[in-house]
């Protein structure tokens, strides 16, 4: 094989040049730490790749979602339970009331003491959220719920809409809770009769002032009866909205194992190993300085220096 | 006799040739293209002394050049494959960078958006979070522009580039055709000047760089340079003539683009453009960047198709259908020719093709009313008189033409360049749900109606059976005994205003009847049918749907209790006037399917007005009860503002219902008498229902028929971008290992090694003096003769 002065050049500048983009491309990945620094290293890992990180960014969204939803619920929870209080009080009151040893009198301080209740029960009702908008009007956020009239009969003006929210992938949970349902219509088992009917809460409660005023002990007591449905099934929308919290909870913490699942893989796949890279880095950078020294000895040679 | 001095002096002059041989191989060590020359040395013919022959010296011949044919060509035609490599690699790395930057990216930026859609359906009646979201579909829309402009620009380079490129050929050419000139002095190829030799062949090696070409050298070294094969009888030099190459972007496709020959005379587009730059750059144009370019536009389509299909049934701030949220415009030029008329043209991309960027012509004919659409490249054509559609697009034609008034379509924005927002206002983004449903507080049981979904209502009345018949106002209808088929006379599409028939009997011995019914069964006008003949008449081909049912309630009636309460004109013969006449005042919101029952045949006449125009959408939110039965076996559905009775029908196990475009079915088990709403919805401040919707797009893999949601047929995009980049990178590797080798080659056989020259020049200094020696020897023999006294 005949060498020629321009074989020799070319063929040491090829291979230095190909040496040195080597130790450059090991260099560019040391200094980012990743494996791949575009698709084309790796296409099928950087597909990979961006998928994860588009779910990585959806599921975050989700624990935002989540993180809102618990805020609106003891929002509720609060409104419900001071709920719950007052009926409780209302309920009192009629049992006293039952009793004949009271009289009209009483009866009427008492009835006055209903009407103030069932004005805090409507306003409850009318609590609006951290936005301002309505938390018991089902669609109609912008307008308050209940209206109470100069004779204080509140009725519902809202929708019976539960809004709903998404919490994960094609799973949505309904955030709201509109007050035809916490606050209006109750079931009711009559306790002799055994027969089932609805009741609407502001109107029963309603009943029992009229009842008071008065003065009618058996409207009175028959209404009893419908207080205590009013009260219980306010004390299951209170468990209701626990047990809401209580999954708003368990799916928060799936969707956190998830993240933290995914961000691990994510770096499995995307992290530079840097032992292995350092070495190689090492191995590169010998290989391409023995080649730069060889060649500073082999051009040295000619025969041109010992002919004088 | 052999004369000393005169060989001597040959052997100096030769000697002298060969360093200065030497000489020139050395200080051309460097020379890019040079061949090594060494000197060719022969015996000078010898003379004969008596039965002697004496040799009479050495001269040179001729200056050999080292130089294999095949060696050169292998190497040309290694380089040609490499350089189109190369190019190509280059090109497709620079998309690369664009599409893999992290900040560019569009999976994240669709992501935004859903996420501030997301945000709004928490707060859907908060100004902020309205605000916000219109402002991340703003980024959206720049985020695609910036990506759009990138390609846009690697397009423009890449053809300035081809004509840098096509240019520095033509210039090879030339400087080729005038050294072939020169060379042509000569007629034989031993006595050509070696370093015109290689002067040549450098450019023709340059030349290869640039695109592969094909060789045929004459006897005396001039060569014809051919494009591509010299089967293509293309040729860039041919003797002393070369010929110029060029560039022209094609008018079908302002993309593409071709090589011609002699662009400014007589063009002729160049056949064989393979290897070379010039084929690398051209392949990446049609390859690699127009399918990258096509797909994402098809991204973008589908991105603003699906997702304004869904805002488009949503309702907005102000009560009503929501508008488009995002828009294509500009997406084509229309030009006007010399028209006449008053025609106007509208363009708009269809939401589910994909944009084909065909250039088209339109042009209106008087005689058949009607437009007519051409594809300029294929001549295929479609007519209408309102919308045409093709090649993804579609064209809306209104105003008052003229025959022979002519519009030109060109492509010109590609989609993902040409999207906008098409909401500015925060109060028009459509946030709430078109229908809900609710059930009635009265019902016996606690079963809930659910909305399954609902869809744009099918456009109806666009049956012509009454303009066709009737066109003249006048027919002849024949009447069938109720019992064959096709007794359908004419449809009266929905919302036709002011529609009047008379029908009378043709002759004495025809006894006819104009029945009027709707498509669900509720008969409007005419004689009682009974059950042989109901059944016979409704039957699917005739119109009905497969729910229709016979009703009689609203035969013949008029004010309240006309079906719709619409303003009906019931006549039917009498002994003064034989004619049966049938009218409304204004129109109903239904097609009507009109009969003639009975024997002979009927004379009919009839009159309209114009069908007057509503939003198709808008019967979503006709406002609809469902009531079941005292034995809760069947359904009524009960037009809620006119108390007609609509349609009716049987829930069969688990069944649904549906209607104007929505459907429901139902939680449980219905009861006797349970009544269910169905109500069109106004605005609501916490509706989200719309934006649930819109969100369930992010993850939907259907909308790309299976391909995958919007991420994943991105990242697909750049995966196989990736691919085609490692591939390229891996050819060009393993094409650059095969031209070192034939590098290595042409240098082993042609080029300088000092070493050798050296060597040589020792050798012949040597042979320099030794010749030298010879003369000085001869010149002390002819003393001594001189000297002899």
């Amino acid at each position: 094989m005949r060498v020629t002065q321009s074989g020799f050049y070319n063929q040491a500048t090829q291979q230095m040049g190909k040496q040195q983009a080597k130790v450059f491309e090991t260099q560019e990945q040391l200094s980012s730490g990743k494996k791949i620094l575009r698709p084309s290293d790796d296409p099928a890992l950087a597909t990979a790749l961006n998928n994860l990180k588009s779910q990585i960014d959806v599921n975050q969204r989700y624990l935002s979602n989540l993180n809102r939803m618990e805020d609106t619920l003891k929002m509720q929870e609060t409104s419900v339970s001071s709920s719950v209080d007052v009926v409780s009080r209302i309920k009192e009151l009629s049992i006293q009331a039952a009793n004949d040893t009271y009289n009209a009198a009483d009866r009427k301080s008492m009835a006055i003491e209903v009407k103030e209740l069932i004005s805090s029960l409507a306003d409850l009702g009318n609590t609006r959220g951290t936005d301002g908008a309505y938390l018991f009007s089902g669609y109609s956020q912008d307008q308050a719920p209940f209206l109470e009239s100069s004779l204080g009969v509140v009725t519902y003006t809202g929708t019976t809409d539960y809004q709903k929210v998404m919490v994960d992938e094609g799973r949505s949970m309904k955030i709201g809770m509109p007050g035809s349902d916490v606050f209006g219509s109750v079931q009711h088992r009559n306790a002799s009769t055994g027969a089932t009917s609805s009741l609407d809460m502001f109107t029963t409660l309603g009943s029992m002032y009229q009842a008071l005023v008065a003065n009618d002990s058996d409207a009175i007591r028959d209404n009893l009866d419908k207080i205590s449905s009013v009260h219980e099934h306010l004390t299951v929308q209170q468990s209701n909205i626990g047990s809401r919290m209580k999954r708003v909870e368990t799916l928060t913490h799936t969707i956190e194992d998830r993240d933290y699942t995914y961000k691990s893989l994510q770096s499995n796949m995307e992290d530079l190993d840097y032992v292995e890279a350092a070495t190689r880095f090492k191995n590169q950078t010998l290989a391409l300085q023995a080649g730069q020294q060889t060649f500073a000895q082999l051009s040295g040679l000619s025969l041109f220096k010992y002919i004088s | 006799m052999a004369d000393l001095l005169s060989t001597g002096i040959s052997g100096v002059r030769t000697y002298q040739r060969a360093l200065a041989t030497v000489g020139n191989n050395i200080a051309n060590v460097d020379t890019e293209g040079y061949s090594r020359q060494r000197l060719e040395i022969t015996g000078n013919a010898s003379t004969s002394d008596g039965s002697l022959s004496i040799g009479n010296g050495a001269r040179a011949v001729r200056v050999q050049r080292s130089y294999d044919n095949f060696v050169v060509s292998n190497l040309r035609s290694a380089q040609a494959q490499l350089s189109k490599h190369e190019s190509a690699l280059e090109y497709v790395t620079q998309l690369e960078n664009i599409l893999g930057d992290k900040q560019l990216s569009l999976s994240t930026s669709l992501n935004g958006f859903f996420a501030a859609v997301q945000e709004v359906s928490i707060t859907p009646s908060s100004v902020a979070a309205r605000q916000n979201l219109l402002n991340v579909a703003e980024a959206t829309v720049s985020q695609f522009g910036s990506i759009g402009m990138q390609l846009e620009s690697i397009e423009e380079d890449s053809y300035v580039d081809l004509g840098a490129k096509a240019n520095e050929i033509t210039q090879y050419a030339q400087q080729l055709s005038t050294l072939n000139s020169a060379l042509n002095r000569t007629p034989s190829l031993a006595k050509q000047p070696n370093e015109l030799l290689d002067r040549r062949d450098l450019l023709i090696q340059d030349m290869s760089k640039l695109l592969r070409v094909s060789v045929v050298e004459a006897a005396n070294g001039v060569v014809d340079v051919h494009i591509g094969d010299v089967a293509s009888g293309q040729y860039l030099v041919r003797g002393n003539e070369s010929s110029t190459l060029g560039l022209q972007r094609s008018t079908n496709n302002s993309d593409e683009v071709n090589l011609v020959l002699d662009p400014y005379m007589s063009p002729q587009t160049v056949t064989q453009v393979v290897g070379g730059s010039i084929a690398g750059i051209m392949e990446f144009r049609e390859g690699a960047l127009t399918s990258l370019r096509d797909e994402l536009d098809t991204l973008t389509q589908v991105f603003v198709g699906e997702v304004n299909d869904v805002h488009s049934l949503g309702i907005n701030a102000h009560g009503e259908f929501g508008g488009e949220l995002f828009s294509l415009g500009n997406i084509y030029n229309v030009n006007p020719g010399l028209n006449q008329g008053t025609g106007f043209v509208k363009v708009s991309a269809l939401a589910d093709e994909s944009i084909e960027r065909l250039s088209m012509s339109l042009t209106y004919s008087a005689s058949s009313k009607e437009w007519t659409l051409t594809n300029l490249s294929t001549q295929e054509s479609v007519s209408g008189n309102t919308e045409l559609t093709m090649g993804g697009i579609k064209v809306a034609l209104t105003g008052v033409p003229e025959d022979g008034d002519t519009f030109t379509l060109e492509p010109n924005k590609r989609p993902i360049d040409a999207l906008q927002m098409a909401v500015t206002d925060h109060s028009n983004i459509a946030a709430g749900g078109a229908v809900s449903v609710a059930r009635s507080s009265t019902n016996t049981s606690a079963t809930n109606m659910v909305l399954n979904g609902y869809s744009k209502p099918t456009a109806p009345g666009s049956d012509t059976s009454m303009d066709d018949l009737l066109r003249n106002n006048i027919a002849t209808v024949a009447a069938t005994s109720v019992g064959t088929s096709n007794n359908l006379a004419f449809v009266i599409p929905a919302r036709t205003q002011d529609a009047t028939f008379y029908s009378v009997a043709e002759n004495e011995s025809s006894s006819v009847q104009m029945q009027v019914f709707t498509r669900e069964g509720k008969q409007v006008y005419g004689s009682a049918l009974s059950t042989t003949e109901q059944a016979q008449l409704m039957t699917a081909a005739n119109g009905f749907n497969t729910t229709a049912a016979y009703d009689d309630t609203y035969r013949n009636q008029t004010g309240s209790n006309a079906y719709m309460d619409a303003n009906t004109t019931v006549t039917n013969s009498t002994a003064g006037d034989l004619r049966d006449h049938f009218a409304i005042a204004g129109g109903v919101n239904e097609d009507l399917l009109v009969f003639v029952t009975g024997t002979g045949s009927a004379q009919m006449s009839g009159q309209w007005g114009e069908v007057a125009q509503q939003d198709t959408r808008e019967q979503l939110r006709q406002n609809i009860n469902v009531v079941f039965s005292s034995d809760a076996s069947s359904y009524t559905l009960v037009d809620v503002a006119t108390e007609t009775n609509i349609a009716s029908g049987t829930l069969s196990g688990g069944g649904s219902i549906q209607h104007n475009g929505w459907e429901v079915s139902f939680d449980g088990v219905v009861q006797a008498n349970d009544t269910y709403a169905v109500r069109g919805n106004q605005y609501l401040a916490g509706d989200n229902r719309n934006l649930l919707q819109i969100i369930e797009l992010q993850a939907d893999k259907t909308i790309f028929d299976g391909r995958g949601d919007f991420t994943g047929v991105y990242t697909d995009i750049i995966g196989e971008l990736g691919g085609a980049a490692m591939q390229a990178g891996v050819s060009r590797d393993a094409q650059q290992i095969i031209v070192d080798q034939a590098q290595q080659k042409r240098d082993e056989t042609s080029a300088v090694s000092l070493d050798e020259e050296a060597a040589n020049l020792l050798r012949f200094q040597q042979a320099y003096q030794a010749s030298a020696q010879i003369i000085s020897t001869a010149n002390k023999l002819f003393d001594t003769i001189l000297g002899i006294r």
